[in-house]
């Protein structure tokens, strides 16, 4: 399924978590040579309402979430 | 008749016309607290006993409800004998008025979830199923709460993937049939003519409530789950307003109602950090001390012959297990991951979750040649070796003259390279499926189960536990 780290499409496979999404994400940075955002621990993710989610939830398809890369 | 009897008739009469007239302006105030994804969370129920006693002392009109997912993801509870018993002992005590069946709540089988709902002293409600080609009662798909004078209905909807099942394992649900939950929904508007108020309980992520909102404006509250989505401040979509409680009830929702004759005036929604709630039940707080003391824990499963010495031996017992759960083709694991440097002797629930302790789900995926070889490629260390055990093959990485990595080759069991046609069915914990950020066709399937729990399934039922080892990574300086 795909999903939007901070507007960054990432795949993932069904029935990832929050946590699934941010490790593809920090990893695809790492991958492109992109400056790393530093801590992985006490990262705050938003949904696309801005609603905090937790690094546990369940992701769906399309689902859209954020965090400020400098936390 | 003296005139004090006629006019204690006259207000009788007057009183009547008002409250058959609709003119009955009494306000009634309802407090609902909801929780959601508890995941089998014990440690939060003293407070949040004490905050709905405490409430209700103070309100006439106070319900307590959960939006699914109350079992997996505490050991205590999920490996308790019975499983699950701590859980639903302190939700009964708690008071729970109602829960939303979610997906995780076939995690212990059909069996096991009907002696649960059966110890509830409330109801498991879900309208998204039927149940009659499977050993489970069709639960009731709605729960009506009386408040006084006033009917308060929630109907349960659960999440299903693209199989068309809940987030769990298929074997956990054979024979239950299941229907798209928002479509379901729009089948229960009847339910605004039984009820002063309607209420969505349910576990399939923000977004989903969201689209309800959207589409049934008649809902007057959705109290959500799924997603983990924490509502600080939640709002209304369309009318409806929308909240959820993030996860293991590090929060709790409370939704106030406030009627005025039968109408429904004013709603509105807040969250209340549970380490910020200021009492606790002690009855409770000793009982979720005992249930913590699991002895089940201490259960040994299984008996090693031969100690496994290191991580490269733990790591062929695991993926042996992960390749055999599912009779993948190959199975991996990340080095990482295995947090015990060896193991021997008798093997208890506990070690297993000392060695496995992160909650990773096994995910199962098909991938090409090519694939498993960006896989490994992938996973090399500084010093070109792979950080991942392998069973059902060998691997062997290539170094140029100048050491840099020239070809990762993959061997089955035969010795034979892997063939650069098909595909192959491959096993790892959902760490490696998301950090492990390889190019491949297929994302892979959560297969509904973590790890550590394949490990002890799987120990349970081959108690002498063996290994044969052999090497099973090499690197080749050509």
């Amino acid at each position: 399924m795909k999903v939007f780290v901070n507007d960054t499409g990432i795949d993932l496979f069904e029935g990832a978590t929050v946590r699934d999404a941010l490790n593809k994400y920090f990893a695809s940075v790492l991958k492109r040579g992109e400056k790393d955002s530093g801590s992985r621990t006490g990262i705050i993710v938003y949904d696309q309402h801005g609603n905090r989610v937790m690094t546990d939830g369940s992701l769906s398809e399309d689902e859209r979430i954020y965090f400020d890369p400098g936390t | 008749m003296n005139v004090n009897i006629y006019r204690k008739i006259i207000l009788l009469l007057v009183a009547g016309i008002f409250i058959f007239s609709g003119c009955d302006e009494r306000e009634t105030r309802v407090v609902i607290f909801h929780t959601n994804d508890s995941h089998s969370q014990l440690d939060h129920f003293p407070a949040l006993a004490w905050l709905v006693n405490n409430e209700r002392e103070k309100e006439e009109h106070v319900f307590l409800v959960s939006a699914g997912d109350i079992f997996s993801g505490n050991p205590m509870v999920d490996y308790y004998d019975p499983k699950g018993y701590p859980k639903i002992d302190l939700m009964n005590r708690a008071g729970y008025n109602v829960n939303t069946l979610g997906n995780h709540e076939f995690d212990y089988g059909l069996e096991v979830l009907a002696d649960r709902m059966e110890q509830a002293d409330f109801p498991f409600i879900l309208a998204n199923l039927n149940t009659a080609g499977s050993s489970l009662a069709q639960p009731d798909a709605f729960a009506i709460l009386r408040a006084g004078r006033h009917r308060i209905a929630f109907l349960g909807l659960v999440q299903l993937n693209s199989q068309g099942i809940p987030s769990a394992h298929p074997d956990n649900m054979t024979g239950i049939e299941f229907f798209p939950p928002v479509e379901t929904a729009g089948e229960y508007e009847y339910l605004t003519a039984r009820a002063d108020a309607v209420i969505g309980l349910t576990h399939h992520g923000f977004v989903s409530d969201t689209i309800m909102a959207s589409r049934y404006p008649w809902f007057d509250v959705i109290i959500g789950g799924h997603s983990h989505t924490l509502t600080l401040e939640p709002e209304e979509y369309n009318g409806v307003l929308v909240t959820q409680a993030g996860s293991n009830m590090q929060y709790i929702g409370k939704v106030t109602l406030v009627f005025r004759g039968r109408e429904l005036v004013e709603k509105s929604a807040v969250m209340i950090r549970t380490s910020g709630i200021e009492g606790a039940d002690p009855e409770i707080a000793a009982l979720v001390e005992m249930y913590n003391d699991n002895p089940a824990l201490n259960r040994v499963i299984g008996r090693l012959a031969e100690p496994l010495k290191n991580k490269d031996e733990l790591g062929i017992f695991i993926t042996e297990t992960y390749r055999k759960y599912g009779n993948f083709d190959f199975a991996f694991q990340n080095y990482g991951g295995i947090r015990v440097n060896s193991m021997k002797g008798d093997v208890r629930v506990r070690d297993i979750f000392r060695m496995d302790p992160f909650g990773n789900e096994l995910v199962g995926m098909d991938l090409s040649y090519p694939e498993l070889k960006r896989l490994i490629g992938n996973s090399l260390s500084s010093r070109n070796s792979p950080s991942v055990q392998i069973a059902g093959g060998t691997i062997e990485v290539h170094l140029a003259a100048d050491r840099t990595v020239s070809d990762v080759k993959i061997f089955d069991l035969s010795g034979l390279e892997l063939a650069a046609e098909r595909k192959y069915s491959v096993a790892m914990p959902s760490y490696m499926a998301s950090a492990f950020d390889f190019e491949r066709e297929d994302q892979g399937t959560g297969m509904g189960i973590i790890t550590a729990a394949v490990l002890i399934e799987h120990i349970e039922k081959n108690p002498d536990i063996g290994i044969t080892y052999s090497t099973r990574s090499r690197i080749v300086q050509n």
